[in-house]
């Protein structure tokens, strides 16, 4: 088997005195789509400026195709970034910024008109050639900064929260666009963002990072579906979190959680022992509610009274606050006949079987 | 709040107006002056003429031109030089100090220059401290001529215009987004790379700007070559001085202060390139 | 920052700052030539007092200076609040003509001036002095007031406006009060500048009104006065002061 493409091993850096990634390990694969995922100052846009040559580690080795690249200068490295706000050279042509990094390379100059044109027709703006960046909107820079760094063919790109600048709309189209882009150039990219949708929509693997250390790395499906702990299940997707506490194993991998005062059979981790605390994951579209009379208890289920409707579109959103005071989201598809439910009933929650994931209660928050 | 208002109202009018009274003005009757004859009695004499112009060209005042030219771009250059490197340097001082540094730039540039030209004249004196100094060093033996020569000149242009031309460079490094700088190493230029084609382009509009502040009231400014170089170095601003208040040939003085007042259009348009060059806007104030 | 930059940076410091200080420790020394240090004082400060010359010429200096100053702020002030809020035709030339009079050099403007004065017939002296001045101290105040009010939020303005203040109270209630500080550093500027100014003053005023720097220009010109350096190192610490003041109300950091 090749060795990974880029691989951090026990990477370390820290700014006056704040140690901003305590030791990272991490591989990435050629070809692959990386998305590097956390809330602001959780050490990602570091690590990708330790891969670009920006910055140098504390500790540990950075290596690309094998071989440590920790001494080398950014440009020696066959990496190229497209940053947060694109950094395009105010002074330079659309056309002139894109062929800067073969001009430094010394290319034949008829090789280097022959890709700055291929790599405008790549990123569909041919026209805007001769115009400065000045003159550009957020779209179209966003799309040159990505020429630029795209004509040199590296072996790998880095995206710094290149879309963030861009408003909605421009964003859900660039999100499909990089991704198509990716597939068809063949290239490794590194993507940093705090935008769990963009992240989860765009990637090969994700890779959830909170003070520098990754929480859970993996397939997009399996962080959403199965999140190693509360901070992660929290910060990918919405989601009800509720404490519990394990009161006896079951047999086939379930366990008994006591939940606001009642007792759920659900399946467990198996490293969770009884007397262990723990959050128990409801996604709010797998919440089902029943209206239920002011004294039946609602077998199996939890019971409280609908707060709110919100009518969202696709979905018809519902808050119910539970006996216990903690507020519950639920989320169904809306349908158009499905409004017997209203503010001020009493409904019994439960849920599709399987879907809640029972996580070790490590992270506060 | 009434007396603002009637402020407001009267002196929004107001500034446009002194603009067009104390500076175009001004400067269009130094043009038609320079077309003008000299007349012994009151000045000038309403008959057009091409003659002081012509007389620019006569070898006496061609050298004073050339020579003055020379001292002052000299003097531009080895600011350029000196301030540089140290605007540089200050842009990249940490916030705490910076300030405290800035402030010991602007001093300076609050001084009064004569005063300034001064310091440099006492300390190089026959009896002032350069030559105390190198008496204890034992480097010389008696007291040498350091004054009234060109290079005492030079020096003291140089320090009393290096402040002008430290501000606008430090303007113009501070507003450098060092994210270019990142972009261009990522995108495989080495340090000279960098500084050719990202770091001098985007200072441009500092350099223009500090060169535009140096060069031209190094021409003008005739007290550093009286108190400096005493007579013997001619410069322009020795000889407008010498044509409007003594000798008062206006139409002669007028034609030879075109040539600042040309040159400061020029330097100006220059400035305008640049900063169109460097993708910016707005003027800054030094 | 590596060492040798640090060096670099002290060293231009020590270029700018040596001359004054050798400046300011002649002013102490009370024996005649500065040859020898045996004797330490206040003897030229004391000079300088009695100098009849010297304190009328600063007087006139500090009347001219406080009154172009504030003129020049006025004029300044209202000017850059009109080239900032308010679209008007030929905008663009009088933004340029601005640049051009804070641009031009000292002799450009002593010259073109001098030919004004005496075109209009105006008698050179206190008033044509008082004009010049407040000619090249009202880009510095223009300028500075200028660059504050681009600064903020023109929507404060129509925020006041919406909240119904009139033109002018808007102005008088929330544009001036932001530009306070600005105003105030444009007003110090000018002052200095004022105080400061040689070749301008030399053309456009008359016999009977001579301003300090005039007067030190002929001290400086007959050689080497003792009581010059008193002088320098007085005026030397008031612009170091009002610099620092200047900086305190545009909010740099000391």
């Amino acid at each position: 088997m090749p060795p990974p493409l880029v691989e951090f091993s026990a990477v370390s850096k820290g700014y006056d005195g704040k140690n901003v990634l305590p030791g990272l390990d991490l591989e990435v694969h050629e070809g692959e789509f990386l998305t590097l995922l956390g809330p602001s100052g959780c050490g990602k846009s570091t690590a990708l400026r330790l891969l670009a040559g920006f910055e140098s580690p504390d500790g540990g080795e950075i290596r690309l195709e094998g071989a440590v690249i920790n001494p080398l200068p950014p440009e020696q490295r066959p990496i190229n970034t497209v940053f947060q706000s694109y950094a395009l050279f105010p002074h330079m042509t659309v056309e002139e910024n894109i062929s800067f990094g073969l001009r430094m390379k010394r290319l034949p100059s008829s090789e280097i008109r022959q890709r700055v044109s291929e790599a405008l027709e790549m990123v569909r703006l041919p026209e805007l050639a001769r115009r400065k960046p000045g003159q550009l909107s957020g779209g179209q820079q966003q799309r040159i900064a990505l020429a630029r760094a795209l004509v040199n063919r590296p072996r790998v790109l880095l995206l710094d929260e290149s879309l963030s600048a861009l408003d909605f709309g421009l964003r859900k189209a660039m999100q499909t666009e990089l991704k198509v882009l990716q597939r068809f150039v063949g290239l490794t990219f590194i993507f940093v963002t705090h935008d769990q949708e963009e992240a989860l929509s765009m990637s090969d693997r994700v890779a959830v990072m909170r003070d520098g250390v990754i929480q859970q790395i993996g397939p997009p499906r399996d962080i959403y579906e199965t999140p190693a702990n509360a901070f992660v299940a929290r910060f990918v997707g919405e989601s009800n979190l509720l404490e519990g506490v394990i009161t006896r194993r079951l047999d086939d991998g379930r366990a008994d959680i006591a939940i606001e005062n009642r007792i759920f059979p659900l399946s467990a981790p198996l490293c969770l022992s009884p007397g262990e605390r723990v959050v128990v994951l409801l996604r709010p579209q797998d919440l089902q509610m029943e209206i239920v009379g002011p004294k039946q208890p609602g077998e199996g289920r939890l019971t409280g009274v609908i707060k709110d409707r919100t009518y969202k579109g696709m979905t018809l959103d519902t808050l119910i606050r539970l006996d216990s005071g903690t507020v519950l989201r639920a989320s169904e598809f809306f349908d158009g006949d499905d409004a017997a439910l209203t503010p001020g009933q009493r409904v019994a929650v439960g849920w599709t079987p399987n879907s809640p994931s029972v996580l070790p209660a490590d992270a506060p928050f | 709040m009434r007396l603002s208002e009637a402020m407001l109202t009267a002196g929004r009018g107001l500034l446009p107006v002194w603009l067009l009274l104390f500076t175009l003005v001004p400067l269009l009757m130094v043009l038609a002056v320079s077309l003008l004859t000299r007349d012994e009695t009151g000045f000038i004499t309403p008959e057009v003429t091409l003659e002081n112009y012509r007389r620019l060209f006569d070898p006496f005042y061609l050298k004073v031109f050339t020579d003055s030219m020379a001292m002052a771009g000299l003097a531009t250059l080895l600011c350029l030089g000196l301030a540089y490197p140290f605007a540089y340097l200050l842009s990249r001082v940490g916030l705490a100090w910076r300030g405290v540094l800035l402030t010991l730039v602007i001093v300076p540039f609050w001084t009064n220059s004569l005063i300034r030209i001064y310091a440099i004249r006492s300390l190089l004196a026959a009896k002032g401290a350069m030559n105390s100094l190198l008496l204890a060093l034992g480097l010389i033996d008696e007291p040498v001529r350091l004054l009234y020569s060109g290079w005492a000149v030079g020096l003291g242009l140089v320090y009393v215009l290096l402040p002008f031309m430290i501000l606008p460079l430090y303007s113009s490094f501070e507003k450098l987004d060092r994210r270019l700088i990142e972009a261009a190493a990522d995108l495989y230029a080495g340090r000279w790379a960098i500084f050719r084609h990202v770091i001098v382009p985007l200072t441009a509009p500092g350099i223009a700007a500090g060169c535009l502040l140096v060069f031209l009231p190094a021409l003008g400014l005739f007290y550093v070559t009286d108190v400096l170089g005493g007579s013997r170095n001619l410069m322009i601003g020795a000889l407008l001085k010498d044509q409007f208040l003594e000798a008062r040939d206006w139409p002669f003085g007028s034609a030879a202060s075109l040539i600042v007042i040309v040159g400061l259009f020029l330097l100006m348009g220059v400035y305008r390139w640049a900063q169109r060059w460097a993708g910016t806007g707005a003027v800054d104030d030094v | 920052m590596s060492r040798s930059g640090t060096a670099y940076l002290w060293g231009v410091f020590a270029f700018l700052y040596l001359p004054m200080v050798v400046l300011l420790a002649y002013s102490f020394n009370e024996s005649p030539y500065g040859s020898s240090w045996d004797r330490l004082g206040w003897e030229w400060y004391r000079r300088l007092a009695d100098d009849p010359l010297l304190i009328e010429a600063t007087l006139n200096s500090l009347m001219v200076a406080l009154l172009s100053a504030s003129l020049a702020t006025i004029i300044g002030t209202a000017g850059a609040v009109g080239l900032c809020l308010y679209a008007f035709r030929g905008q663009a030339f009088f933004h340029g003509l601005l640049m051009v009079t804070l641009m031009a050099p000292e002799i450009v403007m002593g010259v073109s001036l001098l030919v004004l004065f005496l075109a209009l017939k105006i008698p050179l002296g206190f008033g044509s002095l008082l004009l010049a001045h407040i000619t090249f101290c009202l880009p510095f105040v223009a300028v500075t007031v200028f660059s504050r009010l681009k600064d903020f939020d023109s929507r404060l303005i129509e925020s006041a406006r919406d909240l119904g203040a009139s033109e002018a109270q808007a102005i008088g209630h929330v544009v001036l009060p932001l530009a306070l500080p600005a105003i105030g550093a444009g007003w110090l500027l000018s002052f200095t500048l004022s105080l400061d100014d040689v070749v301008v003053s030399f053309f456009v005023t008359g016999p009977d009104f001579e301003v300090l720097p005039l007067r030190i220009y002929s001290m400086v010109r007959m050689g080497i006065k003792p009581e010059v350096n008193a002088l320098a190192t007085l005026l030397f610490g008031l612009s170091m002061a009002l610099v620092i003041l200047s900086q305190r109300l545009l909010g740099r950091k000391l």
